[in-house]
């Protein structure tokens, strides 16, 4: 009980600092602002001027008109009969996302329209230098996909993942960069140290305590920003699609799954990588005792991550490049959680999403025994 | 009650702060005298647990200063007190006596109590950032009197207390001291002479002189002024 007495203090300590309001408010407004962003203007759809939440909406009611639907022949027919009005477009786009590799979808029966979708997966196996066991393993998965696939609208799901997800996974690694560390580095910068350190529980419990504020305050943050972005798209886009198959937003993938569990997967993940995240800002700042110089080295490290690429044009570039995918600011971008390249542990093939949150709360445990060590054994310094 | 502190050193690169200091204090209280540098800070902060020693132990009724135990009998005002400027004053001690092991009630209670003794009943609510200085150091003194400490360490108690602040702490002492070991360190040696019922002496990170007020003969601070033009010479 004593520790979360003196978690509720570090959380007090926490929200009495104005930047973290300031920063949480910022980020905030973005996120509703690049959701709006999409909205605002006009565009020209079919050869007339109209306004981009007009078009949205047109759109948004085709999509829904066909939910349910079979991509099957008699789909394709339709599609091919209609001769473009516009009303078969969001299925239009998911047939050419398949069949990326042809020149013309338009003549492809159904069949052809999954064995296009199965050729789109082989150059992803062979631009990423994949064994032929991760090969097999994803063609035992495709047996079990449900063929003719069932068209189903879920804007709201696809854009969370496609974009917002990864866009509030980038700005955790900023806002726990910049209010994180002082919930160790305070103490010593105003010399609260001495009075905290030698008292009855200023070592353990009150290390646990601040752990435990810093954890909450990550993840609180991950749920705020994820609850605003989440509404946003909800009243903009709707509901919808929360069972439909994955393969409609990820071509590639071979796990039988729907928007929802990939959403859920995703949401799992930001949580883990703002735990982590706040853990790691706090682990630097109680080893650098430096508030800015933790806050740079983090958004620093971020900023590399997202910049230094490796594309897997040999062996061991693959094996960075699916390494890199592991690390904070790429783990969330939709083609890293989902990438289709495996990892073995002890014979058992794990994918990233499936593999991530092991490694991330194994990195988290360790930083909190490390820093630990760090924080007991912190001596007084100055006069 | 017996605070032991045997051959205690603590040395730096190339220099050594406090060398093979040993001493044994029971109830009462302690002045500890020296001029800046002389190791009185460094050797408190051992004493507090806070800075570890290169050598030697200190324990208070056998038990070590790295344990918790001795944590809990040990109340502290650092030279450079730092706070919370978005904590009142009353946030702070309640939050210290968190720290400190105190259930709630008996919490407030004991804030309530020592908030009065110190006089800062009518700033309890505010927050600290608007305290004077005066007000800070008896906000601080507050919080190392909290869990009724059985060894209290007070560095440079007095700093920015004015006379009738200084009077109303040595009493505040004088009350504490009855059942526990009080080492009150300073470089003035009027706030030592009144109450401190032994002197201890520290030059150069050793200690050079320690009696009981009653066996000094001459004046404190003229005996203070010998012992430092003697070590110079």
């Amino acid at each position: 009980m004593r520790i979360f007495t003196l978690t509720a203090y570090e959380w007090k300590k926490l929200w009495k600092r104005k930047n973290v309001w300031v920063t949480l408010g910022v980020m905030a407004a973005l996120i509703v602002g690049i959701v709006c962003a999409s909205l605002i203007g006009s565009t020209n759809a079919d050869g007339k001027q109209t306004t981009q939440m007009q078009q949205m909406k047109i759109e948004r009611e085709y999509a829904r008109r066909l939910s349910g639907r079979a991509m099957d022949d008699a789909l394709l027919a339709e599609i091919r009969a209609d001769g473009g009005s516009g009303v078969y477009r969001p299925v239009e786009e998911v047939i050419q996302s398949f069949a990326w590799n042809y020149e013309d979808s338009s003549p492809l029966d159904e069949e052809s329209l999954y064995q296009a979708r199965r050729e789109y997966q082989q150059v992803f196996f062979d631009a990423y230098r994949m064994s032929q066991k991760e090969q097999n393993y994803w063609k035992e998965w495709e047996k079990q996909l449900k063929l003719p696939m069932v068209y189903g609208y879920a804007g709201a799901w696809e854009n969370m993942v496609g974009s917002y997800l990864y866009l509030i996974g980038l700005m955790i690694l900023f806002l726990t960069a910049i209010c994180v560390p002082g919930i160790f580095t305070e103490e010593h910068s105003r010399r609260t140290d001495q009075v905290i350190l030698c008292t009855r529980y200023g070592k353990a419990e009150l290390y646990f305590g601040k752990i435990l504020a810093g954890s909450l305050f990550s993840i609180c943050c991950c749920c705020l920003l994820l609850l605003v972005a989440l509404v946003c798209e909800l009243v903009i886009y709707g509901p919808d699609g929360f069972g439909a198959a994955i393969q409609l937003s990820i071509v590639q993938y071979g796990l039988p799954l729907s928007v929802g569990a990939m959403f859920l997967i995703a949401v799992l993940l930001l949580l883990l990588v703002g735990l982590f995240a706040g853990i790691l800002a706090m682990f630097l700042a109680e080893l650098t005792q430096r508030w800015v110089g933790t806050m740079a080295v983090l958004i620093g490290a971020a900023l590399v991550e997202r910049m230094v690429q490796f594309p897997p044009v040999t062996d061991l570039m693959r094996w960075l490049g699916q390494f890199w995918n592991y690390l904070p600011a790429n783990l969330l971008h939709k083609e890293s959680l989902f990438d289709l390249r495996l990892v073995s542990v002890f014979g058992i093939q794990l994918s990233v999403w499936q593999f991530a949150p092991v490694l991330y709360l194994l990195a988290s445990v360790l930083l909190v025994w490390a820093g630990k060590r760090v924080y007991c054994g912190y001596q007084v310094q100055g006069s | 009650m017996e605070l032991k502190v045997d051959r205690l050193t603590k040395q730096y690169k190339n220099k050594i702060a406090v060398d093979r200091v040993s001493f044994t204090l029971k109830p009462g209280i302690y002045g500890l005298l020296g001029e800046n540098g002389a190791g009185k800070t460094t050797l408190m902060r051992m004493i507090c647990g806070v800075l570890g020693p290169s050598g030697g132990t200190i324990t208070l009724d056998g038990m070590d200063v790295s344990t918790e135990e001795y944590r809990a009998m040990l109340g502290y005002l650092p030279q450079e007190f730092g706070y919370y400027p978005g904590f009142s004053g009353w946030d702070f001690l309640m939050y210290l006596a968190a720290l400190k092991g105190l259930q709630k009630d008996e919490a407030k209670e004991r804030c309530r109590q020592l908030i009065e003794q110190v006089s800062l009943q009518e700033v309890a609510k505010k927050k600290i950032k608007t305290y004077s200085g005066g007000m800070k150091q008896r906000l601080g003194i507050a919080q190392a009197l909290l869990n009724q400490p059985k060894l209290l360490v007070l560095d440079e108690p007095t700093a920015g207390l004015d006379p009738r602040e200084r009077i109303r702490f040595r009493k505040l002492i004088e009350q504490t001291a009855q059942s526990c070991i009080v080492l009150l360190s300073t470089h003035i040696v009027s706030d030592v002479e009144q109450t401190a019922d032994t002197i201890l002496i520290m030059k150069g990170g050793q200690l050079i002189f320690e009696k009981p007020q009653t066996e000094i003969s001459e004046a404190l601070e003229k005996l203070y002024m010998r012992m430092f033009e003697e070590k110079m010479g």
